[in-house]
């Protein structure tokens, strides 16, 4: 049926539910089919995530206090260089050790400071089915590089992939893409799996995906003849999930992030430092990771850096060991190499004094910089998350005004008119609107999106910093 | 969403015993909740023939992991959340392909495995919307989950939830309107 009310006459909101409960009522008059009985593959993520593995970005601002001149040590690469390995048989094997992981970049950009610390003792439980396996050649990070990524969504859907073609080859249906930092992604439609090189041609990499194989319990496997001949199986990462991020630690880790001290979200400035134990699949991964990878010396230590801009950088080495790997963005290639010569452990105590430790997770203390005081302190306890949802009765209620006015006798000279206006708009043009847009942001006047930006930032960069009470 | 009716194992039976109470529940499960997946998956996909399949597929990858999704204390979402991540490779096509079909025919309405009663035009436009949009409608308006829960199966923030939602009303009045007025030139040019 096609439903010819004038678009003018109704709402959108209306027509959405006029039209699920038509669906809802055609449905119910149709009969349960059998149920199939066929061999599936698992839930779809998006792949793209390898970008971020083994690194664990967390949000905050902290402060850099009493980490500098502390001593370097020397690189051993050797072990960066470990190809045929085999990742654990099971992270209960994983043990605590994460005192000697605790290294920190001292040489930052101008600016910049430390926001964040994380470390893990233990691995997350992996999600079941996702497992990424990787292939390489010994002289990985160099080289050609291919994962093999189970349960992943179509790069049609993702974001981060361009120049997405469709094609069939010997009957297979394929998806091709390209990957945001150079790789090349061949999507198995049928089985939900990628296959996602670097250094490898289309015809290597579809020949891999064709030759696919799901057996009963699930796992993928690719035809042995498929594997190029110079590439051998490096080992697999099981993926879990942290937050909405996936989290691929194989082994204790502890990472650190940095950015600018007026750090804005919508700017991709960011550096972070994660260090493991040699991690088995580090040359790999980070050549997988990384564009045009190459090995600098600097002072004792060889790295091995890779990026063509400052959109995102990369670098690893190994040393007493550990394998250190740092990814940034908005920072040139000298401030990188600085950064990296300039990372240095620091004692237990300082960084237990700077710490709030979990049973798995620390973060530091806020910056004393950036503390607020006074009667901030009680208005970001009173401004709500900008995630949180109301019922529709309760926006311009007596009790959401109310709060208004709290916020208003609490807040900073700063943001008084900001939310002065976002009171009034409140008050005259979503109290009471019964379109379901109303009271969403985006359809604001500028003036009220500006005005709830200032507040939003506010609570980002200042609130994030206020003690818990 | 919690499946409230499922019988749980009384510890006592055989292992025959267990696999045939476990198919059974699985058959009750299946029963109880096909129609329910089946409206979300076709107010996603805008085909009844995709979403029959989707919705298949999902029963079957809970069944392969019954044993554990039984324990689940919503075996339910799990099913939907299958549904709404195997769905998303097949809607984007979809949706391409439903875009040529709109160029090429657009006196066409309606998809062909669809009842009459149902308002093909709506959800076509819906499965055209962009992936996390397209789930978001169905998700809000045909499963009437509230934004909390909605966010939760999108694996994002209330306010991504309401930003997807609100985009996708705005294209859904710039599409159905677009159609509204080629519909009625459509008809004059026949008279």
């Amino acid at each position: 049926m096609n439903d010819s009310t004038p678009i003018t006459e109704t709402t959108i909101d209306e027509r959405a539910r006029r039209a699920a409960a038509t669906l809802t009522q055609t449905i119910d008059r149709r009969s349960i089919p059998e149920r199939h009985q066929r061999n599936v593959s698992p839930r779809a993520t998006g792949v793209f995530a390898i970008a971020a593995a083994l690194v664990i970005v967390v949000a905050g601002l902290v402060t850099l206090r009493l980490l500098r001149d502390q001593p370097s040590r020397p690189t051993d690469n050797a072990a960066l260089a470990t190809t045929t390995v085999t990742a654990p048989a099971s992270t209960d094997a994983i043990v605590e050790t994460t005192a000697t992981l605790r290294w920190v970049v001292t040489d930052l950009p101008v600016g910049w400071q430390l926001q964040n610390a994380f470390e893990s003792a233990i691995a997350p439980t992996p999600i079941d089915d996702h497992e990424w396996t990787l292939y390489a050649t010994p002289q990985a990070p160099f080289g050609p590089v291919m994962m093999i990524a189970t349960s992943v969504s179509d790069p049609a859907d993702d974001d981060d992939a361009t120049n997405v073609t469709e094609v069939t080859v010997d009957g297979v249906e394929l998806i091709a893409a390209d990957g945001p930092l150079g790789q090349r992604w061949v999507y198995n439609v049928a089985l939900s799996v990628a296959v996602i090189g670097r250094s490898l041609d289309d015809a290597t990499l579809e020949a891999v995906a064709v030759g696919l194989v799901r057996s009963n319990d699930g796992a993928v496997a690719p035809a042995a003849e498929t594997i190029p001949a110079e590439m051998t199986l490096a080992g697999s990462l099981p993926s879990a999930m942290s937050g909405a991020s996936f989290d691929q630690r194989v082994t204790p880790s502890a990472t650190t992030t940095y950015g600018p001290v007026d750090h804005a979200p919508v700017r991709n400035e960011f550096l972070s430092l994660n260090i493991t134990p040699t991690a088995p699949l580090a040359a790999a991964v980070f050549g997988l990771r990384s564009e045009d990878v190459r090995t600098v010396q600097s002072g004792s230590r060889t790295l091995f850096i890779g990026g063509l801009s400052d959109a995102y950088r990369s670098a690893t080495w190994t040393a007493d060991g550990l394998t250190f790997v740092i990814g940034a963005a908005g920072i040139t290639e000298a401030e990188l190499i600085a950064a990296a010569d300039s990372t240095a452990l620091v004692s237990n105590e300082v960084w237990a004094a700077a710490t709030v430790t979990s049973a798995a997770s620390g973060q530091l203390e806020p910056p004393a910089t950036l503390a607020p005081a006074g009667d901030i302190v009680a208005f970001c306890a009173t401004l709500p998350s900008v995630d949180t949802a109301y019922p529709e009765s309760y926006i311009g209620s007596d009790a959401h005004i109310a709060t208004f006015d709290e916020l208003i006798d609490l807040a900073p000279a700063e943001l008084q008119d900001s939310l002065r206006l976002f009171r009034t708009y409140l008050v005259s043009e979503v109290a009471g609107n019964p379109d379901p847009e109303a009271n969403v942001i985006e359809n604001f006047p500028a003036d009220v999106q500006t005005a709830v930006a200032e507040i939003m930032t506010f609570q980002t960069q200042r609130c994030a910093a206020t003690p818990t009470t | 969403m919690v499946m409230d009716t499922m019988a749980g194992d009384s510890g006592t039976r055989g292992d025959l015993g267990r696999a045939v109470a476990a198919a059974s529940d699985f058959d009750h499960f299946y029963m109880g909740n096909y129609r329910r997946m089946l409206a979300i998956a076709v107010a996603a996909t805008g085909d009844f023939a995709d979403a029959e399949d989707l919705v298949q597929d999902a029963f079957a990858d809970a069944h392969r992991k019954w044993a554990t999704v039984a324990g689940y204390d919503d075996p339910v979402a799990f099913v939907c959340r299958a549904l709404l991540n195997r769905g998303v490779s097949r809607w984007r096509r979809r949706a391409r392909e439903v875009a040529m079909i709109t160029r090429l025919q657009h006196h066409r309405v309606g998809i062909s495995t669809a009842p009459e009663s149902f308002d093909a035009e709506f959800w076509r436009v819906v499965a055209a919307l962009p992936a996390q949009q397209a789930k978001a409608i169905a998700l809000y308006y045909v499963a009437d989950l509230s934004i909390s829960e909605v966010a939760g199966f999108l694996g994002c923030s209330e306010g991504a939830t309401k930003s997807h939602l609100s985009r996708a009303r705005q294209h859904l009045k710039t599409a159905l309107t677009a159609t509204v007025t080629t519909n009625r030139s459509d008809s004059g040019d026949a008279t």
